[in-house]
């Protein structure tokens, strides 16, 4: 199967190279804006803009159209300034779906969703109208602006110097974009987090919020041309949401949207044209040679965000699951620790606990409790008695400290909160989080006292220590 | 001169009309009387072309069909749109109709391995369209509670990635001998005027089913869009009904795929709700006039582009909707902007007839509520 894939692989010439470079331009571009619309909770404004900019689209081709039959532009400046009038297309029908559905939930008071919805749906429709009626007068194929076709647009507008057009204009918006985001990092930033604070500072947030949705406008127009506008928002969303489960501050979150991008229009081109005719050609369609590169980006981001999610460092499905359960299993080793403690406290002399008495003891299910004994045993906290379990001397030492914890935290509920009946309970489930700090803290506090509430011997911080206090024994309760 | 009389004795009408704003029966009223002129308006302007009368008439058999289908499809999403605007979820639709894309592929791939030649039965494609949709909703909410993904980046992933899978895969129908694509590329754009009369069955049944189901459950609907956790602490089945309504919005989405396609089958869910919002707050003459505005805009839809060959169906019935919208917005009698606008100035001269202070007015007659504090 490797080798299979190797020939494929090998089948790769310069425009396999000029389409990944150009997709992943195409799709670095369009990350960075993307970074800030999921971080503002505008993603569904992305999605917007990519439906309404085909009226934009369609007004800017008829526009030249008029303006060439009119005599005012000769048929070589036409393809110059197409590109010019779509880009100013895409930004007035930006900037008119942005503040139509903000006019609509403000002055209108139509739910958000829904405002944005019917604005970018009525422009949607009026743009496929257009494109229907004007289909003779101006080459657009609805198809292509949907969803693109990298693979003609490389082979066939190729510049002088031999590099595809698509990724000059592309690699041009992520130039722009990056110096817009650069420049306005901080004022962004801060915006996007708090247009309260932001105004507050001086910093005008609608201004800015404007300037974000015509670089994005910008952005899906010039991207449109590679994978299409429907496609353009996963470009736009995908890594940067996938960025976004994977670190915590926005400039990493834009670096790693970045590579994430990069890497999913590599990986979705070997899709494309390495995996789709393996797949097919094993289920009995070997005429299935390639799939739209376009496409497979989409899904190559798709894939590189279930993986971030199930697999993310931090917050991960799987890294989630571990730590959950690690702390289980920490919970519930301390509390074997504990229960063999207070068992050896009762009893006068060595007094081993069976198994099943620690089972009693404690409401968990046999494998936590089987899984806690063996830890314990491996650390040399416990020891095989004749019939039971018994403490080390290193057990005995952190059974102590937890002890210690529980019954600190008990006699400072009940000196702060003296109306508060379950002091145990709570100390059952605070005593794991108490490290060494607060429980010095809490000591210092309390007046370091040696009885508990229940009237149980506060363990020392250290084994000699009972010996060199004061003789009196110390309880919170009896405090004036 | 007789211009500033008009408004002023509109001001006045306004402040009178404003003063028993809460008698119900003044408001019946006035909200009668305004239906009818906008009704009468717009029916003239439709019969103006004789064409047109046909259509209306049914007097085309082809039309007459997609004009049963439509208009059924506009009815039940105007009213099943009513409660995903209430949950304000209205782009969901947006998401399911995207995420249909791949299970169409996929069926109409299965559908030819197994049986060849097959492959292009509609309810095996629209079974597919349905299990798509169902996924690309129970992928939305997963990302959205399992992870920190907010709702609306969540939806927007699901919608471009299966979307997508969903393009990749008619590319590569597109290149098996036995497909070509064209008849599954109408689920992306619709293609009304291709409807027949097996399909607009199909339509009739799901969207009169739906409509049963809304009319069933409409109070549980409305309890759980209004607020969840009162109505799970009362012990109504939240889950399920989410569920429920989902499949509804599921079914809307599946069978509008045929008529406007994928694109904008959303825009029959949200645009009548929205719309009707204006006219009233009561749920119920909520869910009447937003079934009659969907069910109208497809009417208008079709008999224009009836009319007018070289105009897409899907998207003249929006552009009717948007327009229906439009007017909503400006003359609805709750909320449009124009009685509001009128309420106001009216509550204006009202207060200022009676003597409350105004900087603009000053104080002219000296007894009326005190004279000015400062100078």
């Amino acid at each position: 199967m490797w080798i299979e894939a190797w020939r494929h692989l090998a089948h790769w010439t310069s425009v396999d190279g000029w389409i990944i470079a150009t997709g992943a331009v195409a799709a670095m571009a369009c990350a960075l804006p993307g970074c800030f619309l999921v971080v503002r909770k505008q993603s569904m404004m992305g999605d917007a803009l990519s439906h309404a900019a085909l009226p934009g689209i369609v007004l800017a081709f008829l526009l030249v159209h008029g303006l060439r039959g009119a005599g005012w532009l000769s048929l070589e400046s036409v393809a110059a300034w197409r590109h010019a009038s779509l880009l100013a297309g895409a930004i007035a029908v930006g900037i008119v779906c942005a503040v139509g559905s903000e006019l609509l939930q403000k002055v209108g008071r139509v739910e958000s969703s829904a405002a944005l919805g019917v604005v970018f749906t009525s422009l949607f429709a009026l743009g496929l109208l257009l494109v229907r009626l004007v289909a003779d007068k101006v080459d657009i194929d609805p198809d292509c602006v949907l969803y693109g076709a990298l693979e003609n647009v490389i082979l066939y507008e190729v510049t002088p110097w031999g590099i595809p057009r698509a990724f000059l204009t592309n690699g041009l918006m992520l130039g722009l974009n990056g110096a817009v985001f650069a420049l306005f990092f901080k004022e962004l930033r801060v915006s996007a987090f708090d247009p309260t604070l932001a105004m507050s500072l001086g910093i005008h947030a609608p201004a800015l919020h404007y300037l974000l949705m015509a670089i994005t406008a910008v952005t899906l127009v010039t991207a449109f041309e590679s994978v299409g506008s429907i496609l353009v928002i996963a470009m736009l969303i995908v890594p940067a949401a996938t960025a976004y489960l994977l670190t915590d501050r926005l400039s990493r979150m834009m670096w790693v949207g970045l590579l994430i991008a990069a890497l999913s229009s590599l990986l979705g081109h070997a899709l494309a044209t390495v995996a789709t005719p393996m797949v097919f050609s094993r289920l009995g369609y070997p005429e299935v040679r390639d799939a739209s590169t376009s496409g497979m980006i989409a899904v190559a981001a798709g894939l590189l965000f279930t993986s971030a999610m199930v697999l993310g460092p931090r917050y991960g499905l799987l890294s989630r699951f571990v730590a959950r359960w690690l702390l289980a299993h920490r919970v519930a080793r301390e509390d074997v620790l504990g229960l063999l403690y207070r068992a050896a406290e009762r009893a006068e002399r060595r007094a081993p606990l069976s198994l099943a008495l620690i089972r009693e003891g404690l409401a968990r299910g046999t494998t936590s409790i089987w899984l806690a004994m063996r830890d314990l045993r491996w650390r040399r906290w416990i020891e095989r008695a004749t019939d039971g379990w018994l403490l080390t001397a290193d057990g005995h030492d952190a059974a102590r400290q937890l002890v210690r914890s529980h019954r600190l935290w008990e006699s400072f509920l009940a000196r702060n909160y003296p109306a508060r009946t379950l002091l145990h309970e709570s100390a059952e489930r605070v005593e794991h989080f108490i490290d060494e700090a607060l429980r010095a803290e809490l000591a210092d506090e309390l007046g370091s006292p040696t009885i508990d509430p229940h009237g149980a011997v506060i363990p020392p911080d250290s084994p000699g220590d009972l010996g060199t206090r004061r003789d009196e024994p110390r309880s919170v309760l009896s405090d004036p | 001169m007789a211009g500033v009389c008009r408004v002023k004795r509109l001001r006045e009408w306004a402040a009178a009309r404003g003063a028993d704003g809460n008698d119900r029966f003044a408001a019946r009223r006035r909200s009668g009387s305004s239906h009818m002129a906008l009704a009468g308006v717009l029916f003239c302007v439709v019969s103006f072309w004789g064409q047109a009368w046909r259509v209306l008439t049914l007097g085309d058999h082809n039309t007459r069909v997609v004009l049963l289908g439509t208009v059924t499809l506009g009815v039940s999403g105007g009213v099943v749109g009513v409660f995903m605007l209430l949950r304000k979820q209205a782009l969901l639709g947006d998401v399911v109709s995207h995420s249909a894309l791949p299970g169409v592929a996929m069926a109409f791939m299965v559908m030819e391995a197994f049986v060849p030649g097959s492959g292009k039965s509609l309810p095996a494609l629209l079974a597919g369209a349905a299990l798509g949709g169902i996924a690309g909703m129970l992928c939305t909410r997963a990302i959205g509670r399992w992870t920190r993904i907010k709702d609306d980046a969540a939806m927007a992933i699901v919608l471009s990635v299966f979307f997508g899978i969903g393009i990749s895969l008619f590319t590569v129908i597109q290149r098996l001998p036995a497909g070509n694509s064209a008849g599954l590329s109408h689920f992306i754009y619709g293609k009304a005027a291709s409807m027949k009369v097996d399909d607009v069955r199909v339509i009739g049944a799901a969207a009169l089913a739906a409509l049963v189901i809304c009319g069933l459950l409409m109070k549980e609907f409305a309890v759980v869009a209004f607020d969840e956790r009162f109505s799970a602490v009362q012990g109504w089945p939240v889950v399920w009904l989410d569920v429920g309504l989902m499949t509804l919005v599921v079914v809307i989405c599946v069978i509008g795929l045929q008529s406007v396609g994928l694109l904008l089958v959303v825009s029959l869910l949200i645009i009548p709700a929205a719309s009707a919002r204006f006219w009233t707050d009561r749920l119920v003459a909520m869910l009447a006039i937003s079934g009659l505005i969907g069910g109208f805009s497809a009417l208008a839809g079709v008999t224009i582009s009836a009319v007018y060959p070289r105009v897409a169906t899907g998207a003249t019935i929006v552009l009717c909707g948007s327009a229906v919208f439009g007017l909503s917005l400006l003359l609805g009698r709750r909320h449009g902007f124009v009685p509001r606008m009128l309420a106001q100035s009216g509550a204006r001269h009202r207060a200022r007839r009676y003597g409350a202070r105004d900087e603009r007015n000053g104080d002219r007659d000296g007894t009326r509520g005190g004279g000015r504090d400062v100078d």
